[in-house]
This record gives structure tokens, C-alpha cells and sequence, in this order.
């Protein structure tokens, strides 16, 4: 008997998988609920999660310590580590899916370590920020745009040498990799070097940005972050059909009319400007833009109208998810949250590695 | 209907190609022939408008290609490279891609009903749910094929469809391609390198001879003179079981 007759319709089968990535949607948008909820509760000034959603409905001029625990602390911190944590996974999903690399991301590529170069210069040599004692956030950058637009040109000239490296010519991705890793450790070798010549206030300034640190984040980094990230979370997930095509090939994606070069280009430097612009306010945090888009894949699939916006939820899970661990796992010491996700991220990328190696 | 007029290919400074001049009607395949290097598949990057033409002009039903923006473009011609590496997506992901150049944001009822129609036409229907990367090579190349047509093109240009394929596959993809062609009315270049599958399914022949010449025509225009001028092999021609051959001697 004809198969076709008994099957239903083949989109039926599209439809179902339809479903089941919206449910997959639904669970992490509700995983990130309430990881939000216990972040917030968590700390030296305990709180349940009836006394969070009462304090942050009380508002932030409320006379309540409860609200002003979660509104002046650790809410712009956990909505730092939400922004900054969707803006590098979204990174790293685009740079993976245009670069054809399953291992690039921020830091892999150096862009990261790039950004941060470029924000320690704007504070050393262009004097735009130093260390202030007295208030409980120890740095102050003066002239936020000029460490802004210093970190972006870090981080755009290392995607545009990787782009570059990448185009002339066909590396493998352990290669581009490599070349990634010789690009980082540059920018981190001119960050040391241009250390050693800043004054001491200067130096414990620039001293954030080589681990990433959430509790630098204040409202005006939260609203930089936000104000970034909103518009090029849009450009990019309407890239989803053409990223699609992208997969099978520049030449059958050209054939489907995508404008392969045009793409590459604004993909790979938007990535590149949601990279810097979280390492210019938090400093290097890495392995989240790797590891995030990765975990999407296992779950979703390749699907590029569905991988960007989840790769963004997950890597708000996961950045929050180590924030929190670093805040309680020594408690009342807060480890900056770089070292927990390079902690976490590190035996990652390994498994990555040795996984390609064997096939 | 596609008209090729003094149309010259190469790259890197090398004419590959002089003077052609070739006029398709709709339902009509072309094979395109001749030894490696001969710039088969230059060509049809070159009609693909993936690589530029050194002179000359192609026009589809009256429109000349060059004039055509991006995207007009992909709903007009599509094109199957040599090789595809496959995708982990589903087979039925894997067509819809092909309706890309005519969405706007999102898939609608029709791009699905298309889909849902290729599929059944090419027997797929079964492996909609399949991911590509499970898929048998013949399986894949029927695919890919399937995601061709989903842009409902007038012009489809498949390069060594049949490569990696074997007889069995070749025998099935290759009469997929003529039937598609005649009953959907388009004008279909395929490049082979085996001259009795070129034979017994091509309606007409282009055959390159390495040196810039071609030769073009239906079957009498391949005679073993002119094979053996291009592929420097001695042939002969003959007839098995109804089907005429070539044999190297």
C-alpha cells in the first residue's frame, strides 16, 4: 500500500516540530523566570520569593530595605547578567554560523580580549577613568563614551582580522581558532603593557578588565547594554532564513539571492559590537557566547529562526546561573563571574575539541 | 525560453568558452558535456550568474539575466552546486529553504502547500521529518532537487547531479529531472560527465572540447568524431536494447 495515502501531509511533521521548539522556547523563558526570582532572593539579606515580587512591586523609592536591596543592588546587577549574557551568546551564535565554526564565539576569536584592550587604553593613555575609593563601586569611568568607542574599536578591528584571516584563506576551524587565540593573547599582552606604564589608580582600573566582573554594572551600563542589544537582537533574528541558507554553502545561499559578502559583514560585526560593548562595561567574561548557542543545538536543532533568540535566553541563563554560583558558593566572598564561567566553560570547550578530533 | 547569444566564459584571464549561441524552449534538457577543465561548471555559474560572463548575452523569456536584482533573480533561476555538504535540518526544513526568495518574514499556507506538493512529486513525502544528514546520497540529491523547485524557477541549472550517485540512483534522479522539466515547463542545464546517461535522457547536447569550441545540437551532433575530438578517446558508436551508446575503443 502507498505510504502516502496512510501518512498525513508532510507539513505535518513540520508543524509538530513547530510545536515542540515553541515548547522548548516556553521552558527556557519560565527556567529564566525563575532562576530571576531565586537570584534575586539570594545574598546576605535573604528574601523569599513572595518578598521579591513584593519589593519589586513596591518600586524603588518604596522605604522598605527589602526594595532597596533589590533595587538598588542586585537588580541592575542581574539585569547586567541578562544583557550581557544574551549579547554574547547571540555573538556567538552568529559568529559560529557565519564563520561556519562551531568553535568561534567572543573570546575564542579574541574580540573580547580585543574590547578590552581598547577600553584599558581609552583609561590609560586617554586618562577616561580611574579608581575611586570612596563609593562601594570601586571604578568609575568618567567618559563612558570614550571607553565605549574604545572597546568597540578593539573588538571590531580583531573581527575584521579574523574576518579577513578567515576569507584569504580556508582555515580549518581548529586553525581559525588558533588564530583567534593569537589575536586574544596580543590584545592581552598590549593590555599588560599598557598597565605597566599607567599610574597605580589607573592600573587597578584597567585590572577589571581582564576577568569580567557583574558588579561593576550600575543603571546607566544596564541602560547602555539594553539600548545595544535591543536593536540588534531584531537585525540579527531577522537574519534567520538567510543564515539558513548560509549553512548549505555560500553558493547555494547566493543562488536563494542572499548577499553572501553583505551578510557576512553585518552579522559578524554585529556580533562584534554586542561583544564589545558588554566587555567595555563588565570586562571579559567568556565561554558563555560558546557554550550557550551549543546547548540551543542540542535542544532545537540548527534552525537559525529559532537558535538566535533562544541562544540569547540560554546565554542569559547561564551568565545569571554563574553569577549567582559566584555570589553563594564562598559566601559572603563574591567571585567575579569571568572565572566562574571560564571555570565552568573551560572543560567545555575541551570536550569540543577532542569530539571534533575523533571524527 | 533561454537565449544564449556570443556568449564567452573563463576565469583568470582563460577564455574557456567562444561564441555560444544556443536557444532552449521551455520543457527542453540540455546535458552539458566535455573533459574536466572544459568550464562545464563555469558555465553554469556563469548562467547562474555566480561568476562573470567575458562577453555576451542571456536572456530568459525576453529578460536579460544581468538585469536582474538578487532576488528576482532566485525566483527565476535555481542552481545546484557540484557538491552540498548536508545540513542537520529536516528534509522538509530543507525544501522550504528553496521558498526563501519569495518570503517576506514568514512562511505562509501556500509556501507549505508547495512544499507538501514537491515532496509527494518526488516521493519524499514519507521522509519529511528526516534529517538530511540520515538521507542516502540519492535521497539527498532528490532533496536538493526538491528544494530547487520550491523556487519555482524557470531555469534550473544543475551541475554533476549525479556524481556520487550509484546506477540505480542515477537512472531514478536523472528521469526526476527530465519529467520535472517537461511537466513544469522549464528550461534545465544538467552537467555529466557519462555520455550514455547524457544520451538517454538529454533532449539536446552542448559539448565541450577543452580548446574555447563547443558543439551543439540534438543527438546526431555527438558523433564519435567529435567525442573523440573533445575527450582524446577514440569511440565508437552503437545501439543496445534501443539505446544508443558510446564505447571507448
Amino acid at each position: 500500500m502507498d505510504a502516502s495515502v496512510l501518512s498525513p501531509a508532510p507539513r505535518a511533521s513540520f508543524r509538530h516540530q513547530r510545536r515542540r521548539r515553541l515548547l522548548a522556547g516556553l521552558s527556557l523563558g519560565v527556567g529564566l523566570m525563575a532562576l530571576v526570582v531565586y537570584a534575586l532572593g539570594q545574598g546576605s539579606y535573604p528574601l523569599t520569593a513572595g518578598e521579591v515580587l513584593t519589593a519589586l512591586r513596591a518600586g524603588p523609592a518604596a522605604p522598605d530595605p527589602a526594595a532597596h536591596v533589590i533595587w538598588s543592588i542586585r537588580l541592575p546587577r542581574l539585569l547586567a547578567a541578562l544583557l550581557a549574557g544574551m549579547s554574547l551568546a547571540l555573538a556567538g551564535a552568529v559568529m559560529q554560523s557565519v564563520l561556519r565554526n562551531p568553535l568561534a564565539s567572543p573570546m575564542t576569536l579574541g574580540v573580547s580580549q580585543g574590547a578590552a584592550f581598547g577600553a584599558t587604553c581609552a583609561i590609560v593613555l586617554l586618562g577616561a577613568g580611574e579608581l575611586n575609593r570612596l563609593g562601594p563601586e570601586t571604578v568609575v569611568i568618567e567618559q563612558p563614551y570614550l571607553v565605549v568607542g574604545a572597546a568597540l574599536v578593539g573588538g571590531l578591528c580583531t573581527a575584521a582580522a579574523i574576518l579577513l584571516i578567515a576569507l584569504l584563506r580556508q582555515l580549518r576551524p581548529e586553525a581559525l581558532v588558533l588564530a583567534g587565540i593569537a589575536l586574544g593573547a596580543f590584545s592581552s599582552a598590549g593590555t599588560m603593557l599598557v598597565q605597566y606604564f599607567a599610574s597605580d589608580t589607573q592600573a587597578a582600573a584597567t585590572l577589571f578588565w581582564t576577568f569580567g566582573d557583574l558588579g561593576k554594572a550600575g543603571w546607566r551600563e544596564v541602560g547602555w547594554l539594553a539600548l545595544v542589544l535591543a536593536p540588534l537582537l531584531v537585525l540579527l533574528t531577522r537574519t534567520g532564513w538567510q543564515l539558513n541558507a548560509m549553512a548549505w554553502g555560500e553558493d547555494s545561499a547566493r543562488a536563494l539571492g542572499v548577499a553572501v559578502a553583505r551578510l557576512r559583514l553585518t552579522v559578524l560585526a554585529a556580533g562584534a559590537v554586542l561583544a564589545a560593548v558588554s566587555t567595555a562595561f563588565l570586562g571579559v567574561i567568556g565561554f558563555v557566547g560558546l557554550i550557550a548557542p551549543h546547548l540551543v543545538r542540542l535542544i532545537i536543532g540548527v534552525d537559525h529562526r529559532y537558535l538566535l533568540p533562544y541562544a540569547a535566553l540560554a546565554g542569559a541563563i547561564v551568565l545569571l546561573g554563574a553569577d549567582t554560583l559566584g555570589r553563594l558558593i564562598i559566601a559572603p566572598v563574591v567571585l567575579p563571574v569571568g572565572a566562574v564561567t571560564a571555570m565552568l566553560g573551560a572543560p567545555l570547550l575541551l570536550a569540543l575539541l577532542l569530539r571534533r578530533g575523533e571524527r | 525560453m533561454l537565449g544564449i547569444e556570443a556568449l564567452s566564459i573563463g576565469h583568470g584571464g582563460r577564455t574557456l568558452l567562444r561564441g555560444l549561441d544556443l536557444e532552449l524552449p521551455a520543457g527542453a534538457l540540455l546535458a552539458v558535456l566535455g573533459p574536466n577543465g572544459a568550464g562545464k561548471s563555469t558555465l553554469i555559474r556563469t548562467l547562474a550568474q555566480l561568476h562573470p560572463p567575458l562577453g555576451g548575452r542571456v536572456r530568459l523569456d525576453d529578460t536579460p539575466l544581468d538585469r536582474l536584482e538578487r532576488v528576482a533573480r532566485a525566483r527565476q533561476i535555481a542552481y545546484l552546486p557540484q557538491q552540498s555538504r548536508p545540513v542537520a535540518v529536516t528534509v522538509y526544513e530543507a525544501v522550504l529553504l528553496g521558498r526563501v526568495p519569495h518570503l517576506r518574514w514568514q512562511t505562509g499556507e501556500r509556501d507549505l502547500a508547495l512544499v507538501d506538493d514537491i515532496l509527494d512529486h518526488l516521493g519524499l513525502a514519507a521522509l519529511a521529518g528526516r534529517r538530511c544528514t540520515e538521507l542516502s546520497g540519492g535521497e539527498l540529491q532528490k532533496v536538493l532537487i526538491g528544494r530547487a523547485l520550491a523556487q519555482a524557477p524557470r531555469l534550473l541549472l544543475l551541475d554533476e547531479p549525479v556524481n556520487h550517485l550509484d546506477l540505480a540512483n542515477r537512472l531514478e534522479v536523472l528521469a526526476l529531472v527530465r519529467r520535472t522539466a517537461r511537466e513544469r515547463d522549464l528550461v534545465t542545464l544538467v552537467v555529466l560527465h557519462d555520455l550514455n546517461l547524457a544520451l538517454r535522457f538529454a533532449d539536446r547536447f552542448l559539448l565541450l572540447d577543452g580548446d574555447g569550441g563547443h558543439r551543439t545540437g540534438d543527438m546526431a551532433t555527438l558523433t564519435p568524431e567529435q567525442v573523440e575530438r573533445a575527450y582524446r578517446v577514440p569511440v565508437v558508436r552503437g545501439e543496445l536494447a534501443g539505446h544508443p551508446l558510446f564505447v571507448p575503443i
